[in-house]
């Protein structure tokens, strides 16, 4: 421990030197108040000291007292230096903030037993001190990525967003999440998974200034704060974030895996926020609109969905081919999310040679469309179709290599590559394939004299048929389309009629069963019975 | 006075736990000390400044107890208070016989270490 001599008398610091370097005390020394003050204000000053009380420039009493003021951590233990003769002095000393007092001239054991408590205390305080800073640590910080924790950031946020607001200056938030992050646990383990979350976080820190905070907000998301940071800066940093991410590969000498991440963004004055709440629930709206689109990327919160707002307004008129080209951007979009979902997956599996030919493939593609003069939409769509081929290949080769199934090359590159397997993958894709079906065929009449097909009987999707009494139930009891008003006692009895011709008769009797069972309208039970009856005749 | 022994050698080398080389040391500081420390006294009095000697003989006390010699001490004392007092009557008189002590001191603690 370091302690500091201010002794004007060369032999009196001369003795006092040699006692406390016997102590193992690493000794600084000066002759003068003005000297030991200096000292006291350097860098990692001495936390004992002997003080003269007599001294040129600043007396002893005069530096206990600015020492008191200070009351830097930890705490400065004073041992006061008095002449014989001078001992009603102490209290005097005492009062100025001296710990301890020697009388000159000192016995050796005397100063020892007095420096022996006085290290005591400095060392019992630091302890206390450094016990204290910890428990401040646990309290704010998380544990595993040393980032500060959810807990303090509720603190943090509204303590920087109001100095915003009060210096009229910007303040920013960044939300982010790993993509598919509940894969890398399931496939490495959580041991692994903790490692990716605090090498990222060790990333995380790096690519953000000393100024700005990060938080982590729960398992795998993350905040930063960025404070006098516009939209702009913003997009920057979490831009900076998000290829870092993308590039680092985590490795723990048995598994090796890499990570993307997807972000959100918004900012008080871009977005014109006047609540801190409001902050990280755009900030989140932003970063589900990065997930949504397809992952590992970077989103700045906008009010209405881009897709809406810019350039692509749903047009008021009634034109079915205007209507048809905004759903076409709606659909594009989710084409386009879909294939990089799909991407992301066969990101660690596929080679450079696989991208490589995935290029050449497309690139050919463009070029002979384009001699063909094909519409730019045909070429999209070919193009697509060579992306689902690569991708699709290389997670079945996964598939079966995980499943063990010894194949050789032939029979494997046939499964890998077969249209009925390709097909069957791509189905899952065609999602609205059954609905079209229901949209297509409501309007068929069960004894086929309905439209567009002319369909019969069970010709007709199930789907459809249902859709068909369903919707006719309904506009009956509402007079809707053009209808008078039924009760539903008329309503079953044009149910009953219908049956045969316009209605399935096996789905009729059965809602004839729900309405009595569920006691869905009240009808008298005669009523119920008549029109079963009727539709009986017809089966 | 004269050569009587002014302070108790045994006391003195039990004081340093018997290390007759530090002690030396001491002495050698003290001995090179005194010319500026007696100048720094013949200063205060020849101006007449309380404050001054009351710094400058306190200081030199202080030194001088070191050795647990007592007539150097209490004429060191004495100029202090004179000093504090500001009652510089006699204190030229005090200041010589300080300066015959404290020469007396020196040789007697050289002669010791010797």
């Amino acid at each position: 421990m370091k302690i500091l001599i201010a002794e004007d008398d060369n032999v009196t610091r001369h003795i006092l030197e040699k006692s406390v370097t016997e102590m193992d005390f690493e000794v600084v020394s000066c002759k003068n108040g003005h000297d030991a003050w200096k000292i006291l204000q350097s860098e990692n000053p001495p936390h004992l000291l002997i003080l003269d009380w007599m001294m040129p420039g600043m007396d002893g009493l005069e530096i206990c007292r600015k020492v008191r003021e200070q009351a830097k951590e930890p705490y400065t233990f004073i041992l006061l230096l008095t002449s014989k003769g001078e001992q009603d002095d102490f209290v005097k000393g005492m009062e100025a903030g001296a710990d301890d007092y020697v009388v000159k001239p000192f016995n050796h054991n005397d100063l020892r037993v007095r420096l022996k408590a006085g290290r005591r205390i400095v060392e019992l305080n630091e302890e206390l001190l450094y016990v204290r800073d910890n428990l401040e640590k646990q309290a704010t910080h998380d544990k595993l990525t040393g980032l500060y924790n959810r807990h303090f950031m509720v603190e943090i946020l509204e303590k920087e967003f109001s100095r915003a607001l009060r210096h009229q200056s910007d303040l920013s938030c960044l939300l982010l999440d790993l993509d598919n992050f509940k894969d890398v646990n399931d496939t490495f383990g959580h041991t692994f998974g903790d490692l990716v979350l605090r090498e990222f976080s060790a990333g995380l820190e790096q690519n953000i200034r000393k100024s700005d905070i990060s938080i982590r907000y729960g398992g795998e998301e993350f905040m930063v704060l960025l404070p006098n940071t516009g939209i702009a800066g913003a997009q920057n940093i979490a831009e900076k974030i998000r290829a870092t991410c993308e590039k680092k590969r985590y490795d723990d000498g048995h598994n090796s895996t890499t990570v993307t991440v997807s972000i959100g963004i918004a900012s008080i004055k871009q977005h014109q926020l006047i609540d801190d709440k409001e902050i990280v629930a755009c900030a989140d709206k932003a970063l589900y609109r990065s997930k949504a689109e397809g992952r590992n990327r970077i989103t700045v919160y906008m009010k209405k969905p881009s897709w809406i707002s810019n350039n692509n307004e749903i047009s008021e008129d009634n034109n079915l081919g205007h209507l048809k080209e905004n759903i076409a951007v709606v659909l594009e979009k989710t084409k386009k999310s879909s294939i990089e979902s799909l991407e992301l997956l066969t990101r660690d599996l596929s080679s450079d040679e696989h991208k490589q030919h995935n290029h050449d493939i497309k690139r050919y593609i463009t070029l002979i469309g384009e001699k063909l003069a094909l519409p730019p939409a045909i070429i999209e769509t070919f193009k697509r179709a060579a992306n689902f081929h690569d991708y699709f290949k290389i997670l079945l080769r996964k598939t079966f290599k995980t499943k063990h199934i010894v194949l050789n090359k032939e029979e494997r590159t046939e499964i890998e590559d077969h249209p009925y397997m390709l097909t069957e993958l791509i189905d899952s894709f065609d999602f609205f394939a059954n609905e079209k079906s229901i949209l297509q065929y409501h309007h068929e009449n069960f004894d086929g004299t309905g439209y567009p097909d002319g369909l019969k009987g069970n010709e007709i999707p199930l789907g459809a048929r249902i859709f068909a009494m369903v919707d006719a139930i309904t506009a009956m009891l509402s007079g809707r389309l053009h209808r008078v008003k039924l009760s539903p006692e008329e309503m079953i009895i044009e149910l009953a009629d219908k049956a045969g011709t316009q209605f399935d008769p096996m789905l009729v009797s059965l809602f004839l069963d729900i309405i009595e069972r569920q006691e869905l309208f009240s009808v008298p039970v005669e009523a119920l019975e008549q029109a079963r009856e009727k539709v009986c005749e017809k089966k | 006075m004269g050569n009587n022994r002014t302070f108790d050698k045994d006391e003195l080398l039990k004081r340093f736990d018997g290390e007759k080389e530090f002690l030396a040391e001491l002495i050698e500081i003290f001995a090179n000390d005194t010319p500026e420390q007696f100048s720094e006294i013949q200063k205060a009095v020849d101006n007449r400044n309380g404050k001054d000697l009351e710094k400058s003989a306190h200081k030199l006390k202080g030194a001088i107890a070191n050795f647990g010699e007592k007539a150097a001490f209490e004429t060191a004392l004495q100029l202090e208070m004179m000093g504090r007092n500001n009652r510089l009557d006699g204190v030229e008189e005090a200041y010589d016989t300080l300066v015959k002590e404290v020469e007396h001191l020196v040789n007697e603690l050289k002669e010791f270490v010797k």
